[in-house]
């Protein structure tokens, strides 16, 4: 356990704690459900952390599902969870409920805390769940009829949370989890993704300073919590006394509206929403002064949108970030200048920077050799920042998270391609080395997508592919099925049902015969060429 | 000359979102009452809506403004052909 400066222990919660001591009432959350102030937000928190404590038994896995989107309740749930010392394990009410039920069973949670919108969805999720949960939903006025219906659980309501008043502060390990998160799968399996409190406090140090957050800022989160994204909204936010604002899914559709009406003065979005912003005419001429900062992750970012936004935003500061989720967040960055972006860039795309510091990187090719200065090859990484490994899979985590020849330190394979700098020059992006593609800024493992499709179609030859190619990624997900006959009816109707509509395939093509490659593999690349017009 | 009425703006909004019904192997929708939730019903997501609005401008040939759009009213169908109609109605010169 690492201790500060004046010895008393530091987990991801203590930057909360401190900042609800410094400025007890200037907002810390606005979301749907209202505005809380720090000590109001502190106040739940407690209770729900309090709640867990009085619940939790000795077997228990010490991690805490959060079944809540874009309310107040979401983010009174995550430091719940931390301040009892379980991490958190987001789950998303607009994803299919039998993956979030996955997440569930998976990661063993024995507590979950939920919000008034997501209740209705708590009967399919808890649906087979064998183990008894302990489920607190504070903004549940009345929890009887929810006791009647759920005998096997203990459900805990608003009033029921006053009573839990004796809260203790966790003696939470470094290398305890802080979030487990699931990300897309190769195999058809969400991974789990172990992001430890020493990981995740690398990362808000670096950027609290970086990015100068002070206690007047109002930091947008445009992610959802399943996103690893939103969890820099939130602790950067709070680390410093600012307040994290967080539109429902319908202010989205508008983020320039919400920008203004919010006054914020920190934007962090994935860069296709600048695009449809930029198609939508939202980007106006000096249309959002109060911005002072805008970071960009989770996809290549196009200089032409950099362009359009700065427009937009004179008084900002764009930052383009970088990091897959086993890195906590972002690990390296790019601050735009545009006297330098323009030369430093390559095909269009801003250049992903520098490392953050203490993380090491590494330019390798297949044998994971290092390459030479200016030469491409796969990005590795190390520091404080790289995550655990991947929950109770351990083949898994030994294929990523590797010690490459002639090195000593583990190195995580980030599966991205780049070019070793030469100089002080920045880090370039140059795609992706395997079938992991961004479709709106969400990486999607197209094997998942393949598996899913198989099992449900009885077929084996699937093929997905990212599909139209944007400046950004891919507009969606098309599959390719060999042979057939297909019910493509009732095949759309059961893969609707098991990934999120982001991986749902927007068009299905059904072919005799799919082109393959030489070795009498199917020639990804030679897919768009006979996709033509189908369904 | 007037622009389209609500109704007209109903009607290819009903064909655009039966179209994209079919597409995912769902039923298209009988009728759209005004109080149908576009998001909310899960009939299309954020890039959709986009995507439909675009639609409805190249479809009637004007540029829809979305600054004045207020999301928490315009995802229900009535309010947004309301809107729609009245930003495709040819302005006063």
């Amino acid at each position: 356990m690492e201790l500060r400066a004046d010895g008393s222990r530091r987990g991801l919660w203590t930057g909360f704690l401190r900042s609800a001591t410094l400025f007890p009432d200037r907002p810390a959350v606005v979301a749907q459900g209202g505005s809380l102030s720090y000590r109001q937000l502190r106040a739940i928190a407690v209770r729900v952390a309090a709640c867990i404590q009085a619940h939790r038994e000795a077997s228990w896995t010490p991690l805490t599902a959060v079944f809540a989107h874009r309310s107040t309740t979401a983010f009174a749930g995550v430091l719940g969870s931390l301040l009892a010392g379980h991490g958190y394990v987001p789950l998303n009410r607009t994803f299919p409920v039998e993956r979030s039920r996955s997440m569930l069973v998976r990661s063993e949670c024995r507590s979950i805390i939920v919000d008034a919108e997501s209740l209705p969805q708590m009967d399919a999720l808890m649906e087979g769940v064998d183990e008894p949960l302990l489920v607190i939903a504070p903004g549940l006025e009345d929890p009887r009829p929810y006791r009647e219906r759920w005998p096997r659980h203990a459900v805990v309501g608003a009033a029921d949370l006053e009573a839990y008043a004796d809260w203790r502060e966790p003696d939470a390990c470094r290398d305890a989890i802080a979030y487990l998160l699931f990300t897309s799968g190769s195999t058809g399996v969400p991974k789990g993704v172990m992001v430890a409190h020493r990981n995740v406090t690398a990362y808000v140090d670096h950027a609290v300073e970086r990015f100068a957050i002070t206690e007047q800022d109002i930091v947008s989160q445009t992610f959802d919590m399943t996103f690893d994204l939103s969890a820099s909204d939130m602790f950067v936010a709070w680390e410093r006394g600012a307040c994290v604002c967080c539109p429902s899914q319908k202010t989205l559709l508008n983020p320039g509206r919400f920008i203004r009406e919010q006054g914020l003065t920190v934007w962090f979005s994935v860069p296709s929403m600048v695009a449809l912003m930029k198609q939508c005419g939202l980007l106006k001429p000096g249309g959002f002064p109060s911005l002072r900062l805008s970071l960009f992750c989770g996809e290549p970012l196009p200089i032409s949108s950099v362009e359009a936004w700065t427009v937009a935003a004179p008084n900002s500061v764009v930052e383009n970030i970088y990091g897959p989720t086993e890195l906590t967040i972002a690990c390296t960055g790019y601050r735009w200048e545009p006297k330098h972006a323009s030369a430093e860039s390559e095909m269009g795309i801003v250049p992903i920077g520098a490392p953050f510091p203490g993380m090491n990187v590494l330019v390798v090719d297949e044998q994971l050799d290092e390459v030479g200065p200016g030469a491409d090859g796969e990005l590795l990484m190390s520091g404080p920042q790289m995550s655990l490994g991947y929950w109770k899979d351990p083949a898994k985590t030994a294929a990523a998270f590797v010690v490459p020849p002639g090195r000593t330190e583990v190195f995580y394979r980030t599966g991205d391609r780049v070019r070793r700098p030469t100089g002080d020059s920045p880090l370039t992006h140059l795609g992706r080395m395997d079938s992991q593609v961004k479709v709106l800024g969400h990486r999607v493992e197209l094997g998942e997508v393949e598996a899913v499709v198989r099992e449900a179609s009885g077929v084996d030859g699937v093929v997905a592919i990212g599909w139209p190619i944007t400046a950004s990624g891919y507009g969606g997900i098309e599959v390719l099925i060999e042979g057939g006959p297909v019910d493509l009816d009732a095949l759309r109707a059961a893969v609707a049902a098991r990934l999120p509509d982001y991986m749902v395939p927007r068009r299905w093509h059904v072919r005799s015969r799919l082109p393959r490659n030489a070795n009498g593999k199917y020639d990804r690349k030679a897919m768009p060429a006979v996709m033509g017009d189908s369904q | 000359m007037n622009g389209p009425t609500p109704d007209d703006v109903r009607s290819f909004f009903g064909a655009f979102l039966n179209r994209k019904l079919e597409d995912r192997g769902q039923r298209p929708l009988r009728d759209l009452p005004d109080d149908y939730d576009l998001l909310l019903s899960g009939a299309l997501d954020s890039l959709g809506f986009v995507e439909m609005m675009m639609a409805a401008g190249e479809h009637f040939d004007r540029e829809i403004d979305f600054e004045n759009l207020d999301p928490e009213q315009m995802t229900l169908i009535g309010a947004l052909c309301q809107f729609v109609s009245a930003q495709l109605r040819p302005h006063p010169s």
